[in-house]
């Protein structure tokens, strides 16, 4: 078992691409998308009925070590209070297949 | 058409389902279309009117008056904005009168379907070529409101800002847009021939798709009304009378150019109606600090309910008299 770190962002549909694209600048090869996420947070409802995926958000799994956990908060914390978003970091047993 | 007969709309089936996805939500049912038929609706009708739209235009060709009419229609476009932006920054946030101004110069593609429902039921018929009106309509708004934007809020923040240029791909590139684009280029190339192949699809179970996207459209506008309490009075006043000026506006051009009445109707609707696909999905990126739970709200539960229900009948009603 090895030490990690999982990183669970839910952020707006239509932004996960520039997630991702900020998870694999830092080198993280391997992430899980929960592609419609509903709910409500700071700027309404989500109620995931639209047709355009303004009001759905998507939720993204990854599992990373601990430098590459600080440089993806430090980039992902900037792009959250822009877009909107949350990002959860928890510490983790990792199973190395 | 006399004022009895402009209340036959009422009675129209799109519009009663239209009702029963209100009424539905008002009672607490379960109702609901799943996901994604209201997406695959939504392409179905836009591919419909695209490809009737290119037959069309390619049954009257392009001529000068069909050119003046495009032109006008992305003034309009353009327009709408500018005005609507300097009235809403005096009482609201400038990013949302921002999404506010985009949100009333672009158009509803599904309040432009209701219109051509309702012009088939009257047997009245209009110009291909509106449908490609309807497609330039959407973007040159939010680029107008973007740089608008741009112009009175500098963001602390410019390595986070979005590119004009990011915008204006978006604005272009966006799914609804490609595809009525898509289907008018499509449908113009076919010509007749191509079309009469696709009509069993395009043209008989138009109305049928167009019944269950209304239902689905009224379950949404309902959910949404609850959102109409944040926004407060100044803007509900908004979506009512806007809409109307717009209309007005586009109905003194129309006489202006010798519109047809069908033509009139069709640049009238798409005056008077407000976005609520492109534009949202265009702001999330440009404004992101925009509310859309305001501006789609607004759009959604107030300005097509009105335009759907009251506007379309009123507009042709005018029309029929002033032009």
């Amino acid at each position: 078992m090895k030490e990690a770190y999982k990183i669970e962002i839910i952020t707006e549909k239509r932004a996960i691409g520039q997630v991702i694209d900020i998870i694999e600048k830092y080198g993280v090869t391997g992430y899980s998308i929960i592609a419609d996420v509903t709910g409500k947070g700071k700027r309404g409802i989500k109620h995931g009925d639209d047709l355009n995926d303004v009001f759905k958000n998507s939720m993204i799994i990854t599992v990373c070590d601990n430098t590459e956990a600080e440089n993806i908060l430090k980039e992902l914390r900037p792009f959250l209070q822009r877009i909107s978003g949350i990002c959860m970091v928890t510490e983790v047993k990792y199973l190395v297949q | 058409m006399n004022v009895f007969e402009l209340f036959q709309n009422f009675l129209n089936p799109p519009v009663l389902f239209f009702f029963l996805g209100l009424i539905a939500i008002g009672m607490k049912s379960n109702l609901e279309i799943p996901q994604p038929l209201p997406k695959f609706f939504s392409l179905y009708l836009l591919f419909s009117i695209g490809m009737k739209g290119g037959a069309e235009l390619h049954k009257s060709g392009f001529n000068s008056s069909v050119i003046a009419v495009l032109l006008l229609a992305i003034s309009m476009s353009a327009l709408i904005p500018l005005y609507t932006f300097f009235i809403l920054k005096r009482k609201i946030d400038i990013h949302n009168a921002a999404a506010l101004a985009a949100t009333y110069g672009s158009v509803s593609a599904v309040t432009f379907i209701t219109a051509v429902s309702f012009l088939q039921s009257n047997q009245m018929p209009f110009g291909g070529h509106m449908v490609a009106a309807m497609a330039l309509m959407e973007s040159p708004a939010i680029i107008a409101a973007v740089v608008l934007h741009k112009l009175y809020f500098k963001e602390e923040n410019t390595l986070m800002e979005t590119s004009l240029t990011h915008t204006i791909k978006d604005a272009f590139t966006e799914g609804s847009i490609v595809m009525i684009l898509g289907s008018l280029v499509i449908g113009f190339v076919g010509g007749e021939k191509g079309y009469e192949a696709v009509k069993p699809f395009t043209g008989d179970i138009f109305k049928g798709v167009l019944c269950l996207f209304l239902l689905d459209m009224g379950l949404v506008a309902a959910r949404r009304l609850k959102d109409l309490r944040k926004t407060g009075f100044f803007t509900l006043v908004f979506a009512l009378l806007v809409p109307i000026v717009n209309a007005f506006i586009a109905i003194g051009l129309s006489k202006l150019l010798n519109l047809s009445h069908g033509d009139a109707l069709m640049f009238t609707v798409l005056c008077a109606s407000a976005s609520y696909i492109a534009v949202p999905a265009a702001m999330r990126v440009a404004i992101p600090q925009s509310t859309p739970g305001i501006y789609v709200s607004m759009s959604l539960a107030i300005t097509f309910p009105f335009n759907v229900v009251v506007g379309i009948p009123l507009y042709y009603y005018i029309i029929q008299y002033f032009i």
